[in-house]
């Protein structure tokens, strides 16, 4: 009898104790992410995370791919300011050559962080209800922030530039975790019409009072975007507003010149960033890291250079604190300058030094002086031309020129309108930050990559199919909606 | 009858002179002859002891016997296989002749099938045992290893020389592309548990549904029942066995070049002797190391174990204690195991048995280097790992003169370098029965096991792997624990012919995983502990927590013991699943018909002692998938500007439920003059609802996910045949023969889904109407015997992008394109099995266990690297194969293209080139026996003692030219890359019972 009773009581006990509803302890679900303390705080982290994490895709590690990275090396490598000096066997070599594939690994890596970064977005904004509380308004904000600025990247990277017309194919625009696999490309036009309506979402959302930092997406963060994404809608009152709203913030100031160098290697302390992507310590990515291709100190692959042309007229005036940013290997005579291939070892130091260690650096995904470079072109566009040479030799003095240097009506310093004067100059401010070939190519304008290196030496139409990139083979192969570019 | 008279007459007469001579030893001799009930026909061969005692002999071939017995009280046994055992007592007879009776016995033999225990006769499904004795043979530390080849339909693979590696085992195929595992392991009647090989008692085999159903969600893979021994009811014996041995890497066909040989092969890639000359200079030749024979040496193994088996009063119990040394062959590699079991029996009552087993492992494992087993075969024999004054050396990018690709020397990093692994798994059985009424009874099963694993690496300062962060530590610890209880309410009643048994059952269960780990930079040499980190850098940990609860029930019919009946059904709920979907139903019908019973068969009787017809069918599932997968969980285990930070990594999938097999067998067993046992069986397992992992797009922002799609049928044929061909007095041999295949095809996937599995460029494709295991890849057609060029096929498509004709070409990205992959040959065997024999005189036995395979394609991929033709300059190259030849000249036809320096047209990237045959034979294990004669025993007061020699692994019949043709699925089925190799092994051992 005792034995029964002993069975029965066992019976019971482990019924209780195996019961089916167990909740995960690696992670929180959609549906308590309210409930949990901080817990959206810390999923809106994460979609920052993201862009500087090595991710595993389809369970494989890519040890050299962050977002960071490859936005970086995708938009920058194709244009005339950077040269590679040898063939590799990264991906990048596709960026540098323009022989681009479907299957390309750093395009199919960027186009699937791009989208994890809008599902956890889209993930956070259908967890949270709008209106609980200002700081819960305010992550919010950064999400559909997020969602933005993946959604333009992707943009700047598959779609053709706005202004080569609207009924172009765009992206894909995912706003629900939920959709269904299949979806077909939006146009361009909606693309961007979605973009700004996310950023002014965003703004309105997010508050002054609840920023946290340079290091996350603040109302003027959304404003410096909207600024740039109005500026390549050519809707340029909306762009010079925007700049105007960002230039005016007092959060904000050019750094002096003395601190250039300074402000590019240490972001998160410069005055001039708005937002940039964190890389702490442990992000150190090494020689995976975007500094990492353009300086050897120590450590480094140091295969890519500061072009001929873009050295040429950064010459033009050594005073000019931006050729610091450019450091020549020299030999051991201490003049001739080093060679890889027959090609000058000029190093770039805009991504390195953070805190002192070489291959650490936070990108600036936005900093003050696009904005005046934004305002410029704009008012260019609309004919302002006094208001717009103002604002670039905002830029040109804070490099430390000054006098016949500077920008007249009368001295355009070697361009041939107002317009070029201030493509030279954004050139020039914002070389090796990946707006070189976007800027010729949604102004209709050729780039001539006739200059040392191993890119096919050519003048690049700007209308090129190859300006951009092939929608991934993985999205083609699983979206039946999805379309490829020509 | 004259003869039995005179013998008759000579027996008295020896037992009237026995009397005389022995009657002051209170001794008396006893002879007679033992006989078939059935045809009155002497028995030779039947065994006859003194019962309690260990004096016995064998009848001769007339039937005829003679033994010493000690005294009037004196009790004979007469036992013979396939015949009952007949105890007589001696009293004052001199002569004792007997007939045996064919034995139900054997019919009526206890096969422990899981949840219940069945007579051989009772059993529908498709079901094989093996004894103790079946499975022992070669010496390895599991026992999965010890079933190759020794069932029909198990596919044994050991893929790995490593010591302390287990081998993987697959039944009746693969069903599953993502979720495939093996079998589900049930020891002592509760599903898990961990064992010694040498302590087990029996191995049943479940392989169809009608078998395995009861295991419901977790059983689609088959089932393997382990039973450990018990305490036996007679005097307590201990047995002492001891086996050593050495061990010694065989790389079979595989050969690789010394300094001569490649050299001369390296000129041939030089159109300059100019150019080949300031590579190689002539003074290269003047090292000749073989790097192999350096990193791989030979090792000891060895197994020592000590068991007491017996009873007191109410109690009875086997103690066993294990001790396992596997010497690694490579480097400083080993394996240690210590293993004690407890099994205790307890008779409460008439009514109430108590059952505790309790079994606890310790194992240690000095593992490797990722880099070690590979690097011996690619360094060049004309490198030394010795500095001048043959010490082993440092070595990296900057030693000068050393040629191979890879800067290294894994001999110096083994000096310093620890890869430690060490575990403790802990399992206590409680199992309470009660027979409440002559047919009713309950019982309750329940088990807790605890595991924990630490690893442990150290890389020394010194090291090439340590020294540029200052020395490396980093460890993990993992814990597991898990309780399981099993309760069951069994029933038996008879009505006249009709007999009913059955059970109905709950079953709970919960797993709780625990790990956590840290590496840090800047350690001190020798310091091998955290604390001694300088620099600490990441931490990592988990914790995953599943459940289970099951209802199960069977019951089974059978009338007159002609017509058996078998349902069993189970409904199990997992946590594993979302709640739409987490229960599932599970089942199986099985029947068969017993013909040898039937009175019409009778006049049969004498040949055919058994004919045996079933069938069944059956629904079972699998459930093999990490936990959690059907929600959108948001990880967080990541950090941004140092703050806490996670994503999603799943969409939400409420629906995701599981994968199905539904299994039908059709089977027959046959036992042919009592001693020849033949079984067949023909199986069609259908699989739906497959757990695949499936990609998504890119643009969902989750790579893959964990759905329910698609559909795979696995069909086979098996065949075991297996008796004692002769049986004498003093011969007798035993002849185990089995045969299976498992073919399978893919039915459905969703739409427009291709799986690909990828290892390193090298593809299988899993498409519907193929093999799972389907290699894709270019075609390789040979050399061009004009230039010695690689040559593919390249796919010429029409405009609309479908094929519509091969030409050759040699280019490899041509070749290489996706419309150029064609499906060239599938990993699957037609067919594999094993060949098992044992031939006894007197008391030696000489037994061979082998296992052969036929008919898959194996991948070499280690061809990629050394035999490249010239690709992979400054790594060593493989021999030649029998067969093959090198082009050289214009006009040459030719295995091998040209070589050239830095390689010939890409001809070594994968393709088909280096898919060879796979089939083999292998004899793995060859073992002597000698069992001492028992009267020179008895006078030392040891029961039995055998000693043996054995070998395991010492032939291998096959054509694959690399080192072994047994190759496991972990990334590819089918793919043979670098590994750790198997070894033969040479081993002596003791074994005593006293």
């Amino acid at each position: 009898m005792k034995s029964r009773i002993l069975s029965i009581a066992i019976l019971v006990l482990l019924n209780n104790a195996c019961s089916l509803d167990i909740d995960p302890f690696e992670g929180v679900t959609k549906e308590n992410l309210a409930e949990v303390t901080n817990a959206l705080e810390y999923a809106t982290n994460g979609a920052y995370s993201l862009m500087k994490d090595q991710l595993p895709y389809k369970g494989v590690n890519d040890f050299r791919s962050t977002y960071a990275r490859n936005l970086h090396q995708m938009l920058e490598y194709p244009s005339d300011n950077v040269t590679l000096s040898a063939t590799t066997t990264d991906p990048l070599f596709a960026a540098v050559t323009r022989e681009h594939f479907p299957a390309q690994e750093n395009s199919t890596y960027m186009w699937y962080v791009a989208y994890k970064i809008v599902n956890t977005a889209n993930q956070n904004i259908e967890s949270v209800e709008e209106g609980i509380s200002p700081s819960s308004d305010h992550l919010l904000g950064e999400n559909y922030f997020l969602r933005a600025m993946a959604h333009f990247d992707l943009l700047r990277l598959f779609a053709k530039p706005y202004s080569h017309g609207t009924d172009n194919p765009g992206i894909i625009l995912r706003l629900n975790s939920t959709d269904p696999d299949n979806k077909a490309r939006a146009t361009v036009g909606e693309s961007y019409e979605q973009v700004v309506s996310d950023l002014e979402k965003a703004a309105a959302l997010m508050s002054r009072a609840n920023g946290r930092g340079v290091e996350y997406a603040s109302k003027e963060a959304a404003w410096a975007l909207l600024s740039r994404a109005y500026l390549y809608m050519e809707m340029n009152d909306k762009a010079i507003q925007y700049a105007s709203d960002v230039i005016e913030s007092p959060k904000f100031q050019l750094v002096p010149g003395e601190d250039y160098l300074n402000s590019f290697w240490n972001t998160p302390s410069s005055r001039e960033s708005i937002l940039i992507i964190k890389h702490t310590l442990q992000d150190d990515r090494g020689t995976g890291s975007i500094g990492s291709m353009y300086l050897t100190d120590q450590i480094g692959w140091g295969e890519i250079y500061a072009s001929e042309p873009l050295r040429q007229l950064l010459g033009q005036h050594p005073e000019d604190v931006r050729n610091d940013l450019i450091v020549p290997q020299y030999a051991s005579d201490g003049v001739t300058v080093e060679t890889r291939n027959g090609i000058p070892k000029y190093f770039i130091t805009k991504h390195s030094y953070q805190d002192g260690v070489v291959t650490l650096n936070s990108p600036h995904v936005l900093r003050l002086a696009e904005m005046y470079l934004n305002r410029a072109e704009a008012y260019a566009k609309l004919g302002q031309d006094q208001l717009a040479l103002d604002d670039i030799n905002v830029i040109r003095q804070r490099a430390g020129l000054s006098g016949d240097a500077l920008y007249s009506l009368t001295n355009l310093q070697g361009a041939s309108s107002v317009l070029g004067a201030v493509l030279q100059e954004r050139r020039l401010e914002l070389a090796y930050e990946g707006h070189r070939s976007i800027d010729l190519y949604r102004n209709k304008l050729d780039m001539n990559r006739n200059f040392p290196g191993v890119q096919p030496q050519e003048v690049v139409s700007w209308q090129s199919p190859r300006n951009i990139y092939y929608i991934p083979q993985d999205e083609l192969f699983t979206n039946r909606l999805a379309t490829q570019n020509e | 009858m004259s003869r039995f008279i005179l013998s008759l007459r000579i027996s008295t007469l020896l037992f009237c002179f026995c009397i005389i001579a022995l009657q002051g030893y209170a001794q008396q001799t006893v002879k007679g002859r033992v006989v078939s009930l059935l045809d009155k026909q002497p028995l030779p061969g039947v065994n006859v002891i003194v019962k309690g005692t260990t004096t016995g002999v064998v009848t001769d071939f007339d039937g005829k016997y003679s033994l010493e017995v000690p005294g009037q009280d004196a009790v004979l046994v007469f036992s013979f296989i396939g015949f009952e055992s007949e105890e007589v007592p001696v009293a004052s007879r001199s002569e004792i002749n007997i007939s045996l009776s064919p034995s139900v016995e054997e019919l009526n033999e206890v096969i422990v099938v899981g949840y219940s225990a069945k007579t051989k006769q009772e059993i529908t499904g498709s079901v094989v045992n093996l004894s103790a004795e079946e499975i022992k043979g070669v010496t390895v530390p599991n026992l999965e290893t010890m079933l190759q080849g020794k069932v029909a339909g198990v596919q044994v693979t050991s893929a790995t020389g490593a010591p302390g590696a287990a081998a993987e085992i697959r039944i009746r195929g693969n069903s599953s592309i993502n979720a495939d595992r093996g079998p589900l392991v049930v020891v002592d009647g509760i599903i898990g548990g961990s064992y010694n090989p040498n302590d087990v008692e029996s191995v049943t085999v479940l392989k169809d549904a009608g078998a395995i159903a009861l295991y419901g969600s977790r059983a689609n893979a088959g089932v393997i029942v382990v039973t450990t021994k018990k305490g036996s009811t007679e005097k307590t014996e201990i047995t002492v066995r001891s086996t050593v041995g050495t061990r010694q890497i065989t790389t079979g066909n595989f050969g690789l070049m010394n300094a001569q040989q490649l050299y001369d092969t390296e000129r041939l890639m030089f159109n300059s002797s100019a150019v080949f000359n300031g590579i190689r200079p002539a003074t290269v030749l003047e090292t000749d190391t073989d790097w192999l024979d350096l990193a791989y040496k030979t090792g000891i193994v060895q197994n020592h174990n000590i068991s007491a088996t017996g009873s007191s009063g109410k109690v009875r119990y086997y103690l066993a204690g294990d001790y396992y040394d596997e010497e690694g062959t490579l480097l400083s590699t080993n394996y240690q195991r210590l293993n004690f079991r407890s099994n205790l029996d307890f008779e409460l009552s008439d009514a109430v048995r108590l059952t505790t087993n309790f079994n606890i492992t310790r194992d240690k494992n000095n593992s490797y280097h990722w880099r070690w087993p590979y690097q011996p075969f690619l360094y060049l024999p004309y490198d030394t790992p010795y500095d001048e004054e043959g010490n082993i050396r440092y070595v990296d990018a900057n030693t000068p003169g050393f040629l191979t690709r890879d800067k290294n020397n894994i001999l110096h990093s083994a000096q310093y370098n620890d890869y430690a692994t060490r575990g403790l798994t802990m399992n206590g059985d409680v199992v309470l029965s009660v027979d409440v009424t002559p047919w009713f009874s309950l019982q309750t099963r329940n088990r807790i096991s605890y595991s924990n694993y630490r690893n442990d690496t150290y890389e020394d300062v010194r090291t090439i792997e340590g020294r540029s962060n200052s020395g490396i530590l980093s460890f993990g610890v993992t814990e597991g624990v898990s309780g399981i209880t099993t309760n069951l309410a069994r029933f038996y009643k008879d009505f006249g012919p009709h007999h009913l048994n059955g059970f109905i059952g709950f079953e709970a269960q919960q797993w709780t995983s625990e790990s956590a780990g840290a590496n840090g930079y800047g350690v001190v040499s020798g310091i091998k502990i955290p604390g001694g980190v300088a620099s600490p850098q990441g931490i990592s940990g988990t914790k995953v927590q599943t459940s289970a609860q099951s209802f199960l029930s069977e019951v089974s019919y059978d009338y007159r013991e002609k017509y058996f009946v078998s349902a069993s059904f189970r409904r199990d709920g997992s946590s594993v699943f979302g709640a739409n979907k987490r229960w599932g139903n599970f089942g199986a019908l099985s029947a068969s018909w017993l013909i040898s019973n039937e009175n019409f068969f009778s006049s049969l009787g004498k040949t055919v002692s058994l004919l045996k017809l079933r069938g069944s069918y059956g629904i079972v599932g699998n459930d093999n998938i990490p936990a959690f997968q059907y929600l959108a969980l948001y990880n967080f285990a990541t950090q941004y500007n140092g703050g806490s930070a996670g994503y999603p990594e799943t969409l939400p999938n409420p629906d995701l439920g599981w994968e199905q097999t539904k299994a039908a067998d059709l089977g027959l067993d046959i036992t042919l003059f009592n001693r020849l046992d033949i079984t067949v069986d023909g199986f069609y397992k259908d699989t739906d609802r497959l757990l695949s992992k499936v990609q998504l797009p890119p643009s969902q922002g989750i790579a893959e996910v964990w759905r329910n799609a698609g559909r795979v049928v696995n069909q086979g044929f098996e065949l075991g045949i297996g008796g004692d061909v002769v049986h004498t007095q003093n011969v007798s041999w035993n002849v185990n023969f089995n045969i299976g295949t498992a073919q399978n095809q893919v039915k459905e996937l969703p739409e427009g889904t291709i799986i690909n599995k990828v290892y390193d460029g090298v593809k299988q494709s899993v498409r519907v109407g193929e093999d799972i295991n389907s290699w894709y890849l270019p075609k390789w057609v040979g050399v061009d015997p004009e230039n010695g060029d690689p040559q593919w096929e390249q796919a010429v498509t029409d405009s609309e992008g479908n094929v519509v004709e091969y030409q050759v070409t040699n280019q490899y990205a041509l070749a290489s394109a996706t419309s150029s992959l064609q499906l060239v040959g599938t990993a699957t065997p037609d067919f594999f099995g094993g060949l098992n024999s044992s031939l006894s005189f007197k008391g030696l036995t000489l037994s061979v266990s082998s296992a052969f395979q036929y008919g898959n394609l194996v991948y070499h991929r280690t061809r990629e690297f050394v035999d490249a033709d010239g690709a992979n300059f400054n790594f060593n190259m493989m021999q030649l194969a029998d067969g093959w030849s090198r082009w050289q000249n214009p006009g040459d036809v030719a295995t091998h293209p040209k070589p050239v320096f830095g390689g010939n047209l890409q001809s070594n990237r994968p393709s088909s080139r280096y898919l060879e045959d796979g089939s083999f034979w292998r004899i793995r294990n060859i073992m002597l026996n000698y069992n001492l004669p028992g009267a020179l025993l008895s006078k030392v007061k040891i029961a039995r003692a055998n000693i043996f020699i054995s070998g395991d692994n010492l032939f291998t019949f096959t054509k694959f030219s690399g080192m072994d043709p047994e190759v496991g699925s972990f990334g590819l089925a089918g793919l043979s890359d670098f590994k750790y190799p198997i070894s033969k092994q040479y081993l002596v051992g003791l074994q005593i019972s006293f």
